[in-house]
């Protein structure tokens, strides 16, 4: 492995019984990502006639429209321009017809599912993610070990030990009237001493987690790259992030939360919006860490994938496979894993959903053992035999 | 920034101490405007069982000043029958003149679908829509931001300042329960006139509440039921609408219900659209007959027959309102919102068994609920979501505010009026807010240091008879006054180190900031 940049300061963690593996960041696609329109599988002549109006304009290589091809069968969208570079570059894969067995076609229940890691999202109330955390015994009591973007933590992180919603880092301060201090925030501290109900405790957290960022200075003297993020929270969030990892504070896991996907009215305009920002804001968090991407390892991935056939109002509705993106150091990039199923009327199922061939913890399992080196992937994706694809090296 | 000098506070101090034997309720809970309210104030502590604390908390954003003393003497039980009958209260004339001033929320309909148009033509997603849907263009005017922002400020002061109190919790609940999100791209104008429906039925009849809900613009918008059009070739109708009316209005998700059934109520709602910009009413809701599906369908077992129409979805509503499924969803659901975050089994059944029988009359649901042993007698805590926080602490500090100061900081919690992206609407159990507390201290602290816009808080005025006290003694009134019961003796003894022996009295801002940031505050 290349040299890493390396920074002792105290909140760096020590592994102590297991090695800690790379830093996984999971960038949560939501409302069912349409991985036809994002990454067309133009060879299969299909998709015009099942989408007459959405394969114009980029989806189909008979109109052009700028379509990327990446390897004769499938394309990438141009809105989606800014990742062609890391593909060809191999730090970039896609694994196509991906997805979790739910077929509720269900936001919540779907992203439950795929969260929890299992194959009924109401079988277990944990995250795929907490039981890594927990199962994986690197010995580190950094309180950063999984944080969460967002202002609540997701299903992926319910019950993580050491993690956090973090809803902006860098602003994550508190400052009473200096002329009350610092007596006064003393004196609420002591308040929340007292009970260990639910609110006692998620104070006493708070104050821990207030006193950690402090001495982490983010925002401060560690200033970004010139790495040119989009406007946007996608962009903000992943700005934050390469500044936590930068920081060493013992990160281990991080989801990024990115919405909008849920397209069934006017397709094309929302997802050409919502494609842009994720390519850049990618490209963007990549030139950032520069060296770091080698221990970096970006997941982005959606509760489900949309309906073969478009709509009658342009848009698609909630559908069943998907594409799912890698990205990293570590990732045998500039390929496109998975079995193509085929969008004829036989291979779609009765729904007329393209059906999942690759159940998406096989890609997970194989990140969690080989890159994070947690060797209890039987707790981690419980009543589930992984098969590695092999896109990682 | 305004700071309130020693001898400003003194001299509020013994304006309140004269006004302090006006005591007096007279049988009607009459919820003072924004004035320091004129009654005495509660010497004795109110245990957090005790059903008096419990319908001041739960049936209002939080007491005021004086409210413990009244509903004590009226009994918690007049209290919750007055609340459940909204039209006969008069409504606070300081509230009304508060919301005279926000200009579109007093827009007439017509007006404000005409701009909602105009301006959701303007918005770049939309006119990529538009031009895909070769929808009638026209002239491009400014966001109305004011709109967005101006329900969101009348949502705070009816909540700070209606005396229905009630009714504005439950326009809120049905608000979340038939989630718009009006920043969708194009429907900030509708959420006006949708809330105004809300408003309407809010206490009425579930089956008013739902086809309010079906027909509301926004809503159409909001869940794409307005481009619910029958199959045509491989496309097929657009099922998002029809699918959370199942799963997030009526039934629930775990109701047995199938990818079939809600294929069918798509079907049975092609057509529920909105009148375009070049059409007669702009906006208001259509049934557009080419559109819709005239084939038989078969839902939950139910068929429709063939030809019916608009009459196919009326059906669909009737079925859901109906169904036993629903009765256990919604009360299972304001169980939540006013027992506890996972209620007692029997008490769900009982309320459930109310909306039976009632055919969903929402009076009839809450008094079975608010009457009930589990209501008034149980241990059940709820925490406070950040709106409800924020305004108890208005309330029982007897602030004044114009509400548009406050939207920033309910933001920085997560809890803006109206600006919940999911259909699911705004989550109500603890854990989804437990990590709000540092934005809470931040605002409390701003809120007692003046330094919340347009918002001001009369310290002073709130104690009883400050002269001569010890600090020790002022705090643990302030105390009993915010929390119901005053903090134990060791906790006032640290506290009352905050002040100095020769102006015990300044350090009131901070002792109340502390109350309102502390953990006791934070359940209702």
């Amino acid at each position: 492995m290349t040299a890493l940049p390396s920074r002792s300061t105290s909140l760096v963690f020590r592994p102590e019984a297991e090695p800690a593996g790379d830093i996984l960041v999971v960038v949560m696609l939501r409302g069912g990502m349409d991985g036809l329109h994002t990454v067309p599988p133009h060879g299969d002549g299909q998709l015009p006639a099942l989408r007459p109006t959405l394969s114009q304009g980029g989806a189909s290589p008979a109109r052009a429209g700028g379509m990327i091809d990446l390897d004769g069968f499938y394309g990438l969208h141009p809105d989606l321009a800014p990742l062609e570079r890391l593909y060809r570059d191999r730090t970039l894969a896609v694994v196509h017809a991906c997805g979790s067995p739910d077929r509720s076609m269900s936001h919540f229940e779907a992203a439950k599912t795929i969260e929890r890691g299992v194959s009924d999202g109401n079988s277990v109330g944990s995250g795929w993610l907490s039981r890594h955390l927990i199962s994986h015994r690197t010995g580190s009591t950094s309180p950063l070990r999984g944080v969460s973007l967002s202002q609540v933590l997701p299903y992926v992180l319910t019950g993580a030990p050491n993690s956090i919603a973090l809803p902006s880092a860098s602003r994550f301060r508190f400052e009473p009237p200096p002329r009350w201090e610092p007596a006064f925030t003393r004196s609420l501290q002591a308040l929340y001493a007292v009970h260990d109900d639910d609110a006692s405790r998620a104070g006493r957290a708070s104050f821990r987690l207030l006193r950690d960022l402090q001495k982490l200075s983010l925002g401060g003297s560690r200033a970004s790259t010139n790495a040119d993020y989009p406007e946007g929270a996608l962009g903000r969030n992943l700005r934050d992030l390469a500044q936590l990892i930068r920081a060493e504070v013992g990160l281990e896991v991080a989801v990024v939360e990115s919405g909008g996907w849920d397209t069934h009215l006017a397709q094309a305009p929302q997802l050409s919006v919502l494609m842009t920002a994720l390519g850049r804001s990618l490209t963007a968090f990549v030139a950032d860490l520069g060296e770091w991407m080698q221990r970096v390892t970006v997941v982005a991935m959606s509760e489900f994938g949309r309906r073969a056939c478009e709509n009658s109002a342009r848009g698609t509705d909630h559908g069943w496979a998907t594409a799912l993106f890698l990205l990293g150091g570590s990732i045998r990039g500039g390929r496109v894993y998975g079995r193509w199923p085929g969008l004829g009327r036989e291979q779609l199922d009765a729904t007329g959903n393209l059906p999942v061939t690759t159940d998406y913890r096989h890609v997970l399992a194989e990140i969690v053992e080989r890159r994070l080196k947690n060797r209890h992937l039987d707790q981690v994706f419980p009543r589930f035999t992984p098969q590695f694809l092999d896109v990682t090296t | 920034m305004r700071q309130i000098t020693r001898r400003q506070f003194h001299h509020v101090l013994t304006g309140a101490l004269g006004a302090a034997s006006f005591a007096g309720c007279d049988g009607m809970w009459r919820l003072s405007g924004p004035t320091v309210s004129k009654r005495r104030l509660s010497s004795t502590d109110i245990a957090e069982n005790d059903p008096v604390w419990r319908v001041l908390n739960r049936l209002s954003y939080g007491p005021r000043p004086g409210d413990v003393e009244c509903v004590r003497e009226m009994g918690p039980e007049a209290l919750i029958d007055e609340q459940l009958a909204p039209q006969l209260i008069d409504e606070a004339p300081a509230l009304e003149s508060r919301l005279a001033r926000l200009e579109t929320l007093n827009l007439d309909p017509e007006t404000a679908r005409e701009r909602e148009l105009d301006w959701a033509l303007g918005n770049p997603v939309y006119l990529a829509a538009q031009k895909l849907l070769q929808l009638p263009g026209s002239p491009v005017p400014d966001e109305p931001a004011a709109t967005a922002t101006e329900l969101q400020q009348a949502c705070l002061l009816r909540a700070v300042y209606s005396r229905r109190q009630l009714n504005e919790i439950m326009v809120q609940f049905w608000s979340d329960h038939f989630n718009v999100y009006p920043r969708k791209g194009d429907c900030l104008w509708l959420k006006t006139i949708d809330d105004r429906q809300l408003r309407q039925h809010a206490m009425g009849k579930f089956r008013d509440l739902l086809r309010a809900s079906a027909t509301s613009p926004a809503m159409l918008l909001y869940l794409d039921n307005s481009e619910n059009v029958r199959r045509m070739g491989d496309a097929g109708p657009n099922e998002n609408y029809a699918r959370e009316l199942l799963e997030l209005h009526t039934l629930g998700v775990s109701a047995g219900y199938t990818l079939k059934d809600v294929q069918e109520v798509a079907r049975a709602l092609t057509g529920w659209s909105l009148q375009s910009a070049t059409e007669l009413h702009p906006g208001e809701f259509v049934f557009r007959s080419d559109r819709h599906d005239d084939g038989q369908k078969v839902v939950l077992g139910r068929i429709l027959p063939a030809g019916q129409g608009q009459a196919d979805g009326e059906q669909i509503l009737d079925l859901l309102s109906k169904h036993p499924s629903t009765a256990e969803f919604i009360s299972r659901k304001l169980c939540r919102r006013f027992v506890a975050d996972t209620p007692p089994e029997r008490l769900v059944a009982r309320v459930a068994q109310a909306f039976r029988e009632s055919d969903g009359d929402m009076r009839a649901v809450l008094s079975t609920m608010f009457h009930s042993r589990e209501f008034l007698h149980g241990e059940n805590q709820k925490f406070k979501r950040p709106l409800e926080f924020l305004v108890s602490s208005l309330r029982i500090l007897d602030a004044e505010t114009t509400g548009s100061g406050l939207l920033p900081y309910l933001e920085s919690m997560g809890h803006r009026p109206f600006n919940y992206p999911g259909p699911d609407g705004v989550p109500d159990r603890a854990e989804s807010w437990l990590h709000t507390l540092k934005p809470r201290w931040s605002f409390a602290a701003d809120l007692l240091d003046s330094r919340v816009p347009e918002t001001t808080v009369p310290h002073a005025a709130l104690l009883d008879s400050p002269e001569g006290q010890s600090p020790a003694e002022i705090c643990r009134q302030l105390s009993r006054l915010v929390l119901g019961r005053a903090l134990p003796d060791e906790q006032l003894r640290t506290l009352a180190q905050l002040s100095t022996p020769s102006a015990p009295l300044d350090a009131a801002p901070e002792w109340l900031a502390l109350c309102i940031a502390g953990p006791q505050f934070q359940w209702q």
